[in-house]
């Protein structure tokens, strides 16, 4: 995928930095994806210009490896359909995750959290979705010691109140 | 580092597993946005989100925000009266004695356990989280009807040998009304008696309450409508004019529309007792009737379907095309749609929109007798039959989607509850819990010891939390009652 974008010349591309300053070219139509950059880009004037930015766009928060990764997701889905706005309202379903988007997104809870942030800093719709969804599959069918340790949190319930709140929330077994 | 690791062994290896791991795990919820944490719950359903309470202080708090719980299911899910105590009149006892087997009902020894829970109406969940609550409470509803055990039943005693045609529910009244000459008013949640209609001089035979609440209306054959006050059982109107029994009634707001065996319909203001208009046009007796406030549907023994213009007193459409009296209908007022079920075996489904002599949209095709009873929603229609059998139908296309067998007699009576329940009522003594998404019988309700032998089920009435069953036999096998279920749950 990566190739043919590369291959076309007349495609014209985007010049963006993460926040330890590496510099990355995206196609256009690949950036698209972001609905921050894009409103950016038509903002500032810059999608007149039949030529590259001079000056990259700055994207804070997002350190070069993460930022490869976002880039590298939006390549692969910037010819997606646009979800329509009654996505929201189906019925929950976290298992139609696509194939690729799972073994995408099969990286250490840190780099998924990393992800999320900055899907959600520069807006890119699908990728939040499907990262969310990852992170509620992980949580899914647990036990909450099992959650507990599958996230390193620490039990702070005292033995009182854990007792209380286990009882409250075992009205889905009875 | 790599020569840490190549000279490591694995208890080593494992040791620095252990330290290291944890820096790559993350607390998602308690680390993103309050935004984001709610967009992954809300990937999860109600019971994964119970786990999520239980994990710390800052998940339960996540957890519990009103709008994951709200936007889990749509609010038809989540409309149920409030919840009820029914442990007292009827309720006191159960209706589990000789001859009636509730297979699933609480044993007498477990009831006093299920009253002292049915105490504390609302509980700690609902002070904290109201639409977590009304969540896990509609939950445990529906799971009530499904699965649980049945925590309450009474017997309401009334009409002594004779036969319940008719039955009606409005908030907590429920009206029966018999071939006794008389209607008997109850009051669910108490489980008593509350009035005594006498006045009919013959049997009745159909009977409304008012969308309002005020009024009860019966029709009955010694031909006239009586009008009575819900709320202190007094009679309030005997309207007179048709000339032979009154067999089916409908009603919008104060206008009332009965049909009769006298082959016409009159529109009546049950507020004025006044009488309107006369529809006539069916050359034989009217078996059953709908209305929207503006367009009356009537069904007749002279195998049509009439579209009148209730204003005009007009009829604006015959269907034709059944070969058999009609004997029941249903009408969806905002598609203009109308099932029609005859003793020719078939149900039509009609557009009466459409240019005349092409009405029919559809002719469901299957049964082997007479349909008592139609549901529809949305393009789904389910019904009962005299041929023992339900059939679950898409109207568009008149396939059947499911048959649903089971009862050894004919069906009554149907009522489709929750999002996928029917329940049905039978010749052959019983009650029946289906599930018609998947086409399966989840449960016997209700077994008659005397079905088979005389006893039956004549009819079935619900509310969401409440299964009302009007029994009897006509060999005096079976003494006339009804028999009341309790689906009910507090809120946590």
């Amino acid at each position: 995928m990566a190739e043919t974008t590369a291959a076309a010349p007349a495609e014209r591309t985007i010049k963006i930095s993460s926040s330890d300053n590496e510099i990355f070219m995206v196609p256009r139509n690949v950036i698209r994806l972001s609905t921050t950059i894009n409103t950016l880009l038509q903002d500032l004037g810059l999608d007149d210009e039949e030529v590259t930015n001079p000056e990259p766009i700055p994207v804070q928060n997002v350190t070069a490896p993460i930022l490869k990764k976002v880039i590298a997701w939006c390549q692969y889905h910037y010819q997606d359909a646009t979800p329509t706005d009654d996505s929201d309202n189906r019925e929950k379903r976290t298992d139609d995750i696509a194939s690729w988007d799972v073994e995408f997104l099969k990286v250490d809870q840190g780099t998924l959290f990393e992800l999320i942030l900055a899907a959600n800093y520069l807006d890119i719709k699908g990728l939040l979705d499907v990262t969310c969804k990852t992170v509620a599959n992980m949580i899914k069918g647990k036990s909450p010691e099992e959650i507990r340790r599958t996230f390193n949190i620490k039990n702070d319930f005292t033995p009182e109140e854990e007792e209380q709140i286990r009882k409250e929330n075992a009205w889905c077994e009875d | 580092f790599t020569r840490l690791l190549t000279v490591s062994d694995m208890s080593n290896l494992r040791q620095l597993r252990a330290i290291i791991e944890p820096h790559f795990q993350r607390d998602f919820l308690s680390c993103l946005p309050v935004e984001i944490g709610m967009k992954i719950l809300q990937n999860l359903h109600g019971c994964d989100l119970m786990k999520v309470a239980q994990v710390s202080k800052n998940w339960k708090l996540m957890s519990e925000i009103d709008t994951i719980w709200k936007c889990l299911s749509d609010e038809d899910f989540l409309k149920h009266p409030e919840p009820t105590d029914r442990t007292t009149g009827a309720w006191a006892a159960t209706a589990m004695t000789a001859g009636i087997t509730i297979p699933d009902h609480v044993p007498h020894c477990a009831l006093d356990v299920q009253r002292f829970m049915k105490q504390n109406k609302y509980g700690a969940i609902y002070t904290r989280a109201p639409d977590k609550s009304k969540y896990l409470r509609a939950e445990k509803i529906e799971r009530n009807w499904y699965l649980n055990s049945i925590i309450g039943s009474a017997i309401l005693r009334g009409h002594e040998d004779h036969v319940i045609t008719c039955m009606q529910i409005h908030n907590d009244l429920l009206v029966t009304g018999s071939d006794d000459n008389t209607l008997k008013v109850w009051n669910i949640d108490t489980g008593s008696m509350k009035f005594n209609l006498s006045g009919h001089t013959g049997g009745v035979w159909t009977s409304q309450i008012s969308t309002c609440g005020k009024y009860i209306i019966s029709g009955s054959t010694d031909r006239t409508v009586k009008v009575w006050d819900a709320v202190t059982g007094a009679l309030l109107q005997t309207l007179q004019g048709h000339t032979s029994t009154v067999r089916c009634m409908a009603m919008y707001g104060p206008l009332l529309v009965t049909g009769s065996r006298d082959t016409t319909l009159r529109i009546w203001n049950v507020e004025h007792g006044t009488h309107l208009r006369t529809l006539m046009g069916h050359h034989a007796a009217v078996r059953c009737v709908q209305f929207d406030g503006r367009i009356v549907v009537s069904g007749g023994y002279d195998f049509t379907v009439k579209v009148w213009d209730a204003d005009r007193g007009l009829c604006i459409r015959t269907l034709t095309g059944h070969n058999n009296r009609v004997y029941s209908l249903l009408f969806e007022s905002e598609r203009s749609i109308v099932c029609s079920g005859s003793l020719d075996t078939t149900i039509r489904v009609w557009d009466f929109t459409r240019p005349e002599g092409q009405e029919c949209v559809s002719l469901l095709q299957g049964h082997t007798s007479l349909t008592s009873g139609m549901q529809l929603r949305g393009n789904i229609l389910v019904s009962c039959n005299a041929d023992s059998h339900v059939r679950v139908w898409d109207i568009r296309d008149g396939a059947c989607i499911h048959i649903l067998t089971g009862h050894r007699s004919a069906i009554t009576s149907l009522q489709w509850l929750g999002r996928t329940m029917v329940t049905t009522s039978s010749d052959d003594g019983t009650v029946k819990l289906w599930d018609i998404e998947r086409g399966i019988l989840v449960r016997d309700l209700i077994t008659l010891d005397s079905g088979g032998n005389g006893g039956c089920i004549w009819r079935l009435c619900s509310t969401s939390t409440m299964l009302a069953c009007a029994v009897g036999s006509r060999n005096n096998t079976e003494e006339t009652k009804v028999i009341l279920l309790d689906f009910d749950a507090v809120f946590p």
